[in-house]
């Protein structure tokens, strides 16, 4: 078997508040292999976001957590932007407002880069970000110098996705990212990222409240509960599983 | 004549004040008080190395030194000491209070019989004021010259996503705080100039020449913005200098109305009041909106 792409061990995640201490993720141990895309499902509270903030490194977690082998438990957030991109679910969160959509994309080509005093060649890029805008057919190829706060959450969400991907990621992260989306534009989003995923052969999490996503894309499943890892499902189970055997996680 | 002349000359020189200011009020997003300290720090700075026999053009350089020392200084306290911005801001403006009486040594220091870059032959055979329209224009065009390659760059991109969204920002690897510090260094540093520009135009520094600038900065800003309406960022940064000087003429329009040199700081803060509450009271009113109907209406009424 190949290394692991991301590998977490004894990942614990406990806020204090007012001289309590809450566990909100208990001693996760999650191994993910290249080129997996893990469905997460999991309640309210369940600990799917703090699980994303923890890999993420917005948040402090103890235990140990590996990208492709290396040790990164003790890199912040920003140092960790090398390896991981995100989608999040609000649409206003992923790209910045008042700078246009060519602007957004150029900034993503650098994540994880020290920013230079090189110019950004946005100029010499238009025709490739026209092409890559224009595979999601909601108009965003024609709105490349319109600033994202003027566009649709879909086409916002699009864009997010599209900026994830700019530099292929170590992992990716999708945060519930059609959630805030009607249920055709969420429909197609979905279809895209998919798409994406297994033409760029991404590796991915993806938290989704939508059972019949969780179920229809990705190769693995997993569901989460009271900040425990409750079920881990393999391709080969994943392909049998029903809606109704889930079912049991949310009653 | 000259009296207009005068104002686009002294519109041009404290439009570096505006360009300063539009990096953090406008750009990261937040208002930077250090504005108050900086400007007289530049103009201390600048008149005291001359008095000790600095070259006029070097003593500007010191003063953009200064001023970048002061926002590095409410940078740190922002960034690193987790103080409010604003509040940062104010400590250090008062701390530079101080600071400026032990650089000047006392209250005012005049230039007369000093080195002064309006000093200069050739700019004394120009008819009256026009020294102060081609130093100040000078200067704002490589200035604006060097910040709109700087915005381009991948460095100037960053910039400008950390003041729009932070937590995206945060997400590609950009060193927000990094960001934060080079943007209150380079605003300060720019208002440390513009400090250093006009004590020289004027003949003297004073402790106290700092005292309701940022609210001639802001509205630089604001009559751009008010004025011009929606444009690029460089577009802006343009706005922003041309405010400046619309501003100088309402000035000098108030003053015509019979007020004095006293009432100026009232009459400032009035403006930018105005200024700022048009966009709200547009809203409210719905002006255009209402005028374009006053429009049509008329355009009916004659079929």
């Amino acid at each position: 078997m190949s290394e692991a792409a991301v590998s977490l061990t004894n990942v614990s995640v406990t806020v204090h508040q007012q001289n309590q201490s809450k566990t909100i993720l208990q001693n996760m141990n999650l191994t993910i292999a290249p080129q997996d895309f893990i469905t997460v499902l999991g309640t309210n509270g369940a600990g799917k976001s703090t699980l994303f903030n923890a890999i993420a490194g917005n948040l402090s977690a103890s235990g140990t957590i590996t990208f492709a082998g290396k040790n990164v438990t003790a890199l912040n957030a920003i140092q960790r932007a090398k390896y991981i991109s995100r989608v999040f679910q609000d649409p206003k969160m992923g790209t910045a407002g008042r700078m246009s959509v060519a602007e957004n994309l150029v900034l993503a080509q650098h994540r994880g880069e020290r920013r230079t005093l090189r110019g950004r060649r946005l100029e010499a890029q238009r025709d490739q970000l026209k092409e890559e805008t224009a595979q999601f057919g909601n108009g965003l190829d024609q709105l490349l110098d319109s600033p994202t706060e003027t566009l649709s959450g879909g086409q916002r969400q699009s864009l997010s996705l599209l900026m994830a991907v700019q530099k292929d990621p170590a992992l990716l992260l999708l945060d519930e990212h059609t959630a805030a989306l009607d249920p055709h534009t969420s429909a197609q989003l979905m279809a895209l990222t998919d798409k994406i995923i297994k033409e760029r052969k991404l590796t991915a999490l993806m938290i989704t409240h939508r059972m019949d996503d969780a179920l229809q894309y990705g190769n693995r499943l997993i569901v989460l509960d009271n900040g425990r890892l409750r079920a881990d499902y393999n391709a080969a189970e994943k392909k049998n599983l029903k809606r109704e055997d889930l079912l049991e996680f949310f009653d | 004549m000259s009296i207009i002349v005068s104002a686009m000359g002294q519109g041009l020189l404290w439009s570096i004040l505006g360009i300063g200011l539009f990096l953090t009020f406008r750009v990261l997003d937040f208002p930077d008080m250090t504005v108050e300290g900086s400007f007289p720090l530049g103009a201390c700075v600048s008149v005291a190395a001359i008095t000790r026999g600095v070259d006029p053009v070097l003593s500007l350089l010191l003063a953009f030194g200064a001023g970048m020392l002061a926002g590095l200084a409410t940078g740190l306290l922002y960034t690193k000491g987790k103080v409010p911005v604003l509040l940062a801001g104010i400590l250090v403006m008062t701390a530079l209070y101080s600071v400026n009486q032990h650089i000047l040594g006392r209250a005012n220091l005049s230039l007369l019989n000093q080195p002064n870059l309006f000093n200069n032959t050739f700019l004394k055979s120009l008819p009256p004021y026009f020294d102060s329209v081609l130093v100040g224009t000078g200067a704002i065009i490589v200035i604006a010259i060097l910040l709109m390659w700087f915005l381009q760059t991948n460095l100037g991109q960053a910039f400008i996503a950390t003041g729009d969204n932070e937590i995206m920002a945060q997400s590609l690897g950009i060193h927000t705080d990094f960001e934060k510090n080079m943007g209150l260094m380079v605003a300060n540093g720019l208002v440390g100039l513009a400090g250093g520009l006009i004590a020289q135009n004027n003949g003297y520094a004073d402790v106290n020449q700092g005292i309701g600038v940022i609210v001639i900065g802001l509205a630089a800003i604001i009559i751009g913005e008010v004025v011009f309406g929606e444009l690029t960022l460089n577009q802006r940064l343009v706005a922003t200098v041309l405010g400046s000087i619309l501003y100088r003429f309402v000035l000098l329009i108030v003053l015509g109305l019979g007020f004095g040199d006293v009432d100026l700081k009232l009459i400032s803060a009035v403006v930018l009041a105005i200024m700022l509450m048009v966009p709200t009271v547009e809203a409210k009113v719905r002006l255009q909106h209402a005028l374009k109907k006053g429009l049509g209406q008329e355009v009916e009424n004659h079929e």
